[in-house]
């Protein structure tokens, strides 16, 4: 009897303990990198936010601290966006270490790139 | 100055090794001197890097409404490339400039700034046009002629943005191009630009919101527009009928510019031709003009094919000097400040410093020079020859050419040509295609009927387009369009008989024949042979003849009605024609499979004899003859009919198949029109025919219904006609 007793209140604690696991991974946001982004859809709009100088640095003119340097758009955005990924777009590269093609780079010997860098008139 | 225009990053913040520019600068290890020649390596180049910072690519360029660009682009002309940011974004203000050896200093504003320090921005996540337009508003004039203002653009009016068509990110449809934080906008498919051709035509087209109504864009039917329009011809060719500013059609760089307010100085290497092929100052009004307030100038685009479509579009003629080496395809230039200096050092001393440029003169009398003949060509050469020989350059294996549109001469006298697309003027001169300023919908091409294009005369075909801007005589040497778009005199003649004079000829003969038709009837009436019941009939047509008969004049009907929907233009929408072609096609196919069988079977009883002379010399008694004439199993014009049947079924077929399937426009324009004339003439034949047998001899339907006939009728109309199995063999 008493191992019955027993039997079933381990196997109580354990779906008790299961269900516990269950809610915490249903109710835990994502980890790490999607949580942010999740986040950052759910402001919908960039939230307040301190300029950052090229090292990183806060630069907070109100109290004076850093104020003597400009502000760094890599370092302030790329906070929260991927700046690496947003600067492969091609206004951003401009045809930079895109390939010729044969013909192209036969015609225009002066062009290292497709880019609008002097190739055609 | 290209970071005027560059939003940062890419190439303008790493080298193409990866190093961050002012890093890698300030690094002695790299032994980058600051603006030395550090190697001739154009990306340190007299560059400062590591004192200007570098273009971080700068998000509220894109993303701030009310971003100041023109600070930012002081900054950058400042070698404050560090500072631009930070300016342009409105946070500070800078004194000092790094290209007169300062050292910048910020001052924040404290007005952009929240108590604790941090700014609250009034960031959008797509673009608006203004921000597009610092960038695009100028840069895209010069050689484009775009001009994005409400004045010339219904959709600028309707206030679309650009960002509505050139979707991005999480916008965009196209997998290309579609992502989070993915900035690749969607792109057209321009025959100048080479950058990220994998990602042509990821933009949203015409047709997704003028189809499906997106944007609440009204949805286009184009009513009784036959649908061979929409496959040749791209939706901007009807709806750019005019341009609305100046496009740069020639760009010369043969002379030395003078005009007024170009700068920087080195843009003096360049002189334009407008689309009327006159002189125009491009960067003096381009300085002088407010942005976004062009000059209006209206003109016809040049048409030309593009990747299987007429686009409308502009092709930059170009003029320069370049280095030819020998045994190399491509010719190269010479450096730009080689040529600059020349043309100042001869403007300072004329006749000491590169004499021979004085023969260059205005010989046109535009008011501008021109280096176009011979000896003005041999001038040039040679003075730049002589330039780069002083700059120590060695020209072994290699000459001064002088390149004019798809040509080089060493002489001015003996050209090579240079191989070309066929919609470029010259290898090294972009075309652009013509995709913004659309006009609204009631002065699109068509809006007043075919003959706005295929009126004789229109400017569709017939408006000048310039070959070369200087011919033998100094004037330019021009063409239609049509011969551009490759189309020869005989096929627009083609084009414009049918949907012009054929046209109204189609309805007025068709109107005419029904009228004779009827005054026949009221004039000489049927001719009837009295019926006797108890006169024994005789078979007149077999069960497979009157199938393949009622088959034969079912699908004439079909082919009649189909045919002329499309052709005066049914007012419905041009997918419902497409379907009826479709159809139209596919009953063709058959009709032809038909008359093949139909010849077969009646070809025999369709030869000509004797007694179809006397027939045709009373014209078959159908205008008062009353005896019987001489007729077999079918008389002289049944026979003829037949024949004619025959042999413009045959050609009906043929001219349809070879329309349908040739990819010469010049041939489809010739047999559609004789198709046209053919089945005009059939369907005229079809209507006597149907008459004859109707009204004209009562009894005659009886036998293509009942295969039989009476006697007396047989012998009335077809007395020496033995019929088989019939009374009178018995």
């Amino acid at each position: 009897m008493e191992k019955r007793i027993r039997t079933v209140r381990n196997v109580g604690l354990l779906a008790v303990l299961s269900l516990v696991f269950l809610a915490n991974t249903a109710f835990t946001a994502p980890p790490g990198n999607a949580y942010e982004k999740a986040k950052q859809d759910a402001m919908g709009v960039c939230p307040p936010f301190y300029l950052l100088d090229e090292s990183g640095r806060i630069i907070n003119p109100v109290k004076g601290t850093n104020a003597d340097v400009p502000y760094s758009p890599e370092k302030t955005c790329g906070r929260c966006h991927d700046y690496k990924k947003i600067t492969q777009g091609y206004h951003f590269q401009q045809g930079a270490g895109e390939k010729m093609s044969p013909g192209y780079a036969e015609t225009y010997p002066w062009c290292t790139g497709p880019g609008q860098y002097g190739g055609r008139w | 100055m290209c970071g005027g225009c560059h939003p940062g990053g890419g190439p303008v913040e790493y080298d193409r090794d990866g190093n961050r520019y002012d890093t890698f600068a300030a690094d002695p290890k790299n032994g980058i001197l600051p603006g030395g020649p550090n190697g001739l390596d154009g990306e340190y180049f007299k560059a400062k890097w590591a004192e200007s910072g570098v273009l971080e690519a700068d998000c509220l360029i894109c993303h701030l409404e009310g971003y100041d660009n023109p600070k930012r682009k002081a900054q950058i002309m400042a070698l404050n490339y560090r500072w631009a940011a930070t300016v342009g974004g409105g946070f500070g203000d800078v004194e000092g400039a790094v290209i007169k050896g300062q050292a910048p200093k910020v001052t924040y504003r404290l007005s952009r700034f929240r108590k604790d320090g941090k700014v609250l921005l009034p960031l959008v996540r797509e673009t608006p046009n203004e921000n597009c337009l610092f960038c695009h508003r100028e840069s895209d004039w010069k050689k484009r002629g775009q001009s994005y203002s409400e004045r010339s653009d219904v959709h600028v009016r309707a206030g679309i943005r650009c960002v509505d068509c050139h979707v991005a990110a999480r916008t965009a449809e196209d997998p290309r191009i579609r992502g989070r934080e993915v900035h690749q906008f969607g792109k057209g498919d321009d025959p100048g630009d080479f950058v990220r051709d994998d990602l042509d035509n990821t933009m949203r087209r015409c047709e997704d919101c003028h189809l499906k109504g997106i944007l609440n864009a009204p949805v286009i039917r184009h009513k009784g527009l036959p649908p061979v329009h929409l496959r040749k011809i791209a939706c901007q060719t009807c709806h750019i009928p005019w341009r609305q500013v100046k496009a740069a059609l020639v760009q010369d760089a043969s002379v030395f510019n003078t005009s007024p307010r170009i700068w920087p100085p080195t843009k003096r290497l360049w002189s334009f031709y407008g689309p009327d092929m006159k002189p125009w100052n491009y960067y003096g009004e381009a300085h002088s003009y407010p942005e976004g307030l062009q000059p209006l100038f209206r003109f016809r685009p040049t048409l030309g094919w593009y990747k299987g479509k007429i686009y409308p579009l502009n092709r930059v003629y170009t003029r320069w000097v370049g280095i030819r080496t020998k045994g190399r395809k491509g010719i190269n230039q010479p450096l730009m400040k080689d040529i600059f200096m020349m043309w100042k050092k001869h403007a300072a001393d004329p006749d000491g410093n590169f004499p021979r440029l004085k023969e260059i003169r205005d010989d046109n009398r535009d008011g501008f020079p021109e280096v176009n003949r011979p000896e003005e060509i041999r001038a040039l050469l040679a003075s730049v020859a002589l330039k780069l020989k002083q700059g120590g350059a060695s020209l072994d294996g290699k000459q001064a050419v002088f390149v004019d549109g798809d040509r080089y001469t060493t002489d001015g006298v003996t050209w090579s040509s240079m191989e070309k697309a066929p919609y470029e003027y010259s290898p090294y001169g972009s075309v652009f295609k013509y995709s913004h300023d659309i006009g609204p919908a009631k002065n699109g091409l068509g809006a007043k009927g075919c003959a706005d294009c295929h009126g004789a005369g229109s400017d569709f075909f017939f408006k000048k387009i310039m070959v070369r801007l200087f011919g033998d005589d100094g004037r330019p040497v021009m063409e239609t369009n049509a011969a551009f778009l490759g189309f020869t005199r005989r096929a627009i003649g083609f084009m414009a008989f049918q949907n012009g004079t054929l046209k109204s000829l189609a309805a007025w003969a068709i109107l005419i024949v029904f009228a004779l038709l009827l005054l026949h009837y009221i004039l000489f009436g049927p001719k009837r042979v009295p019926e006797d019941p108890s006169e024994p009939t005789v078979p007149r047509f077999s069960r497979l003849e009157r199938v393949l008969h009622y088959t034969l004049l079912l699908l004439s009907g079909t082919e009649a009605v189909t045919g002329l929907s499309t052709f005066w233009s049914l007012p419905v929408s041009s997918d419902a024609l497409g379907r009826i072609q479709a159809f139209h096609h596919v009953c063709g196919f058959i009709f032809v499979a038909n008359l093949i069988v139909a010849s077969c079977i009646w070809a025999r009883d369709a030869v000509m004899g004797g007694q179809d002379l006397e027939w045709l010399k009373k014209l078959g008694g159908y205008f008062g003859e009353r005896s019987d004439l001489p007729a077999g199993r079918f008389n002289a014009g049944q026979k003829i009919y037949l024949w004619v049947l025959f042999l413009m079924g045959f050609f009906m077929g043929i001219t349809g198949i070879t329309a349908l399937f040739t990819g010469d426009e010049n041939v489809l324009a010739a047999v559609h029109c004789l198709h046209v004339i053919g089945a005009l003439v059939f369907i005229l034949m079809v209507l006597a025919h149907v008459y004859l047998g109707l009204l004209a001899n009562p009894g005659t339907l009886r036998g293509m219904f009942e295969g039989k006939v009476t006697s007396a009728w047989a012998r009335k109309h077809h007395p020496l006609w033995k019929p088989k199995g019939g009374a009178g063999d018995a």
